[in-house]
């Protein structure tokens, strides 16, 4: 067996599950995240790279999940942005089932719309701020932010109050009133 | 109280108390598929990476041109089909033989260079371009194309029920769906009448690239999907050698019935160094460059590079995303504009555009930024 298959091995019975996990949160479906991670996976090791422990391997992975997951989004994008405009969004399906029965984060996220699940999956678990979000997800910062105020509005009604994130970058005032 | 979103997210993701599922069948992995199942995943795509890049590099030019002396140069076409027969046959297509008794035509399997976003006021989405028997001048051995054929049952019946409830005026709707219909098309290249390269459709269909189109008021679903394909010659184990400067033509081969499209054009140029040599003193050097002819360069605020080079084939813009593949992701313009790309090297942000000039020559426009 060859190097990478090992380390391939490794992962997937050591981090599988947590890769799945995390890839859930963006796709709110596990079925449709052991895809994404079997093709993250696929991508990451067929890359060539001399890929040698499950640590360094999991980090390409969850990159690649990421992107992945990205490259769908944008090829989705043309067809879910009017698609409410022919037929009932299959994603809203479960709203009539009372979100505030379930106390669990997922099944909070899964109540969102694909779009406004992957912006809060990015801000908070990503740690990637708006522009950013706004860059990957080909949309402007002030449609992020309004994903993000519904977003987070529909999470608050389920989990409670939900303080905005900390900045990536804090600016911290000192006495003197420079700055570093 | 409020509730901290961050760290229950990554409580949801590193959780170690997921109960087993009793369904789970053996030899399931956490990912929903075995290793075998993935490692082999693996191997085809590091066996169609390595065959679309072999023709990379000095040595390799060199191997090109020996190629093309041996194959087309000195032998004719005659050397060419025995070349072609005496490489392993692993495709659905025998190479060596003629495309005329291979496959009879079937008129709705198509090969299209790309999809093209149509907008309106009611909906927006992608669309076969109009159709061209012509696939272009490539300097890269590999062919990106979309190849179009029937949808499964399956697909038919899911699209014909979303369009339905299309809202008058509008003529049709579109979604995206995996389709072994489809995906399992082959490309066949042939030079003189004979079958020269013949593609493995599982390692040449593009992960989640199927488009299905459903045409409303016709009653009628196509489905597209995206190919990338090897241009190399017949032999396969691993990789045959790149097909050498010439004029071929290209089928989209259903296996399952034997049927092909009609004949579309292909001209593969000359195939030097993919990168260029001649880059402008200061410029970065983690940057990979197309070949080409270096038309005009200039550096701004000591930060942003512009370099503009002009290319022979029409694959300019593919050539310059292979070449970058070490970057994690590209991201097409927005507003779907497919003649521009950016992605994000470490130390560089880097916007590739295609034009073409007042007399017709393909360029690229590099934009690089550096922090």
């Amino acid at each position: 067996m060859a190097d990478w298959e090992e380390v391939l091995d490794d992962l997937v019975h050591e981090r599988g599950p947590a890769l799945v996990r995390y890839a859930a949160l963006l796709t709110g479906s596990t079925r449709d995240a052991e895809d994404l991670v079997q093709d993250a996976l696929v991508r990451t090791f067929a890359q060539g790279r001399p890929l040698r422990d499950t640590a360094a391997a999991e980090a390409y992975v969850r990159r690649a999940v990421f992107t992945v997951f990205l490259d769908g989004y944008r090829r989705r994008r043309l067809w879910t942005e009017v698609r409410h405009l022919l037929a009932r969004d299959d994603a809203l399906d479960g709203h009539d089932q009372s979100a505030s029965d379930r106390l669990d984060v997922q099944a909070a996220l899964a109540t969102l719309r694909p779009r406004l699940r992957a912006c809060v999956v990015l801000r908070y678990y990503d740690d990637l701020t708006v522009p950013e979000i706004a860059r990957q997800l080909g949309l402007s910062d002030g449609t992020v932010k309004r994903y993000l105020s519904d977003a987070i509005g529909a999470l608050e009604a389920v989990l409670g109050p939900v303080p905005a994130p900390a900045d990536l970058h804090t600016v911290t005032l000192l006495p003197t009133g420079s700055r570093r | 109280m409020t509730f901290d979103l961050a760290q229950a997210l990554r409580d949801a993701v590193e959780r170690t108390d997921e109960p087993v599922d009793p369904t789970a069948l053996p030899g399931t992995t956490p990912v929903g598929a075995s290793v075998g199942r993935l490692v082999a995943r693996v191997r085809r795509r590091r066996v169609a990476r390595n065959t679309a890049r072999g023709v990379v590099g000095v040595g390799a030019a060199g191997a090109l041109a020996l190629v093309g002396t041996q194959v087309v140069g000195g032998r004719g076409a005659g050397d060419l089909r025995d070349a072609a027969a005496s490489a392993a046959d692993g495709a659905a297509v025998a190479c060596g033989e003629p495309v005329s008794v291979v496959a009879e035509t079937d008129p709705d399997l198509r090969l299209a260079r790309s999809l093209v976003t149509a907008e309106s006021p009611l909906w927006s989405g992608t669309a076969v371009q109009a159709d061209s028997s012509d696939l272009g001048r490539l300097e890269g051995r590999t062919l990106d194309v979309y190849a179009i054929g029937h949808p499964s049952d399956a697909v038919t019946a899911a699209a014909t029920a979303s369009a339905v409830t299309a809202p008058a005026g509008s003529t049709t709707t579109y979604t995206v769906a995996a389709d072994p219909g489809v995906e399992g098309l082959a490309v066949v290249v042939a030079r003189d009448g004979l079958v020269v390269s013949a593609s493995d459709a599982a390692t040449t269909a593009v992960a989640d690239s199927t488009v299905q189109l459903a045409d409303v008021s016709a009653g009628t679903v196509t489905t597209a999907v995206g190919l990338s394909v090897p241009l190399v010659s017949c032999a396969t184990d691993g990789g045959g050698e790149a097909l050498p400067a010439g004029d071929y033509t290209a089928y989209v081969v259903d296996p399952g019935t034997g049927a092909a499209s009609s004949p579309y054009r292909l001209r593969l140029l000359p195939h030097d160094d993919e990168q260029l040599a001649d880059l402008p003193s200061g410029f970065p050097t983690d940057v990979p460059v197309v070949d080409g002819t270096l038309l005009r360069s200039e550096q701004v605020n000591g930060t942003t590079w512009t370099l503009v080079v002009q290319v022979a084939g029409t694959d300019g813009l593919t050539r310059a995303t292979r070449l970058l593949d070490g970057a994690d992701a590209f991201f097409p313009a927005s507003g779907g504009d497919t003649d521009e790309f950016t992605t994000y090297l470490d130390q560089a942000a880097v916007t590739v555009r295609e034009s073409v000039t007042a007399a017709g020559a393909p360029t690229l426009t590099y934009r690089v930024t550096q922090p």
